[in-house]
């Protein structure tokens, strides 16, 4: 009888054993991941930084100043990368002069549209603009996005000269040579 | 005399019957002893100083992302390895394991951002025995379906626990180079959780 006893319950420990272990065929974790703003601005020029913008004597006698000429040789793009922080979030690009513009004389800018290799939200041109002291937009609706880089990417830049024609302003112009900065901010539009 | 010892013999051989518990009386006996080995798999997930870790960190900083104007955004600059695949298999004559990843549902990471998990090779030498699996295939991970195998080819082993051991796991992120990628990225705070199961092939 003992001996019975003895081998049943040698029978069920081991029987209890084998499904003592806790079966766990998966396992897990968390992933966080913390996403910047970005916002880059960057000007390629296609050759010296500068641009030279003259105003040309006119060859007749009695004419105008004729600025229309006033082309710049350079190739100026504007490029950005930028990251918005919700679906509403805009930047937008504007444009300052630092330096004292001639009395009579406008200093223009235009952007064109984006071009090249960018991908997402890139920013529409505002157009012609003219340019002052205080910052004046030239690109806008900016979200998230790259234009590309270097030349042949993002914003092509033309300048032009004109006089003010406002009454009695031609009256002003005089002989100038003068060097202006002007300075590009990508910044928040909304 | 005789009638003595024949009766002394008789009652000796009658005491030794009672003993034996069979009906065939020899010098040996037998009884069945029925094993069973159960398939077996579990696995774990753990760093090199052999702790489960609740969750990993990917905080960009901008100058992570970009540092030049108008260039792409690299998710790639960071990539997270301290994570260690363990495990411990027996299988059925002529199967193998497999380990699966996926994301659980419930994940808000941004609809162009991809992440990417790739376990080593095979698992550490040093502490492993038997046939452990091999590795080495970069999967996306998604929260539809059954997951992608990252880990296949287990027989019956183990990879050794409680430090480096198993596969290292290497986790990367990667914005899709889309209108619509770049378009729905907003800055925050994002999370995953991943799930690696181990079944049967």
């Amino acid at each position: 009888m003992n001996y019975l006893q003895t081998i049943l319950s040698l029978i069920f420990l081991v029987i209890v054993s084998s499904h003592a272990y806790s079966q766990v065929n998966s396992a897990s974790h968390k992933l966080d991941v913390e996403i910047p703003e970005v916002a880059l601005l960057g000007m390629v020029s296609s050759g010296q930084s500068t641009i030279d913008l003259k105003a040309i004597s006119p060859v007749e006698a009695g004419s105008s100043i004729d600025f229309s000429d006033s082309r710049q040789e350079e190739m100026l793009w504007i490029n950005y990368t930028s990251v918005i922080k919700n679906n509403s979030h805009r930047r937008k690009i504007v444009a300052l002069v630092q330096g004292e513009i001639p009395a009579g004389v406008q200093l223009k800018v235009e952007a064109s549209e984006a071009t090249g290799d960018g991908r997402g939200q890139r920013g529409s041109s505002m157009g012609i603009v003219t340019l002052s002291g205080q910052p004046s937009e030239i690109i806008t609706d900016i979200g998230s996005c790259y234009t590309g880089t270097g030349a042949n990417n993002g914003h092509f830049l033309t300048y032009k000269l004109d006089f003010d024609k406002s009454a009695n302003n031609f009256t002003q112009l005089t002989q100038a040579q003068t060097t202006l900065s002007v300075v590009y901010t990508l910044t928040d539009l909304n | 005399m005789k009638k003595f010892s024949l009766t002394i013999a008789v009652v000796i051989f009658t005491m030794g019957l009672a003993f034996a518990q069979d009906n065939n009386d020899t010098q040996s006996a037998q009884h069945d002893v029925s094993l069973t080995i159960p398939k077996f798999a579990i696995l774990d997930v753990e760093n090199a100083a052999g702790n489960e870790v609740s969750s990993i960190a990917f905080n960009y900083t901008a100058a992570d992302l970009v540092t030049e104007a108008g260039a792409k955004l690299n998710f790639g600059s960071k990539t997270n390895s301290d994570l260690y695949l363990q495990y411990t298999s027996i299988v059925s004559n002529n199967k193998t394991n497999v380990i699966s990843a996926k994301l659980a549902s419930g994940s808000n990471i941004p609809s162009g951002i991809s992440l990417k998990v790739k376990a080593s090779n095979s698992a550490v030498a040093s502490s492993k025995k038997g046939d452990t699996g091999t590795g080495g295939t970069e999967v996306t991970l998604v929260s539809t379906g059954s997951g992608s195998n990252v880990v296949t080819g287990i027989g019956s082993c183990y990879t050794g626990s409680k430090g480096a051991f198993g596969h290292q796991l290497t986790y990367t992120l990667e914005i899709a180079d889309t209108d619509a990628a770049y378009q729905s990225l907003n800055s925050g705070s994002y999370s995953a959780t991943v799930v690696y199961t181990i079944t049967e092939n």
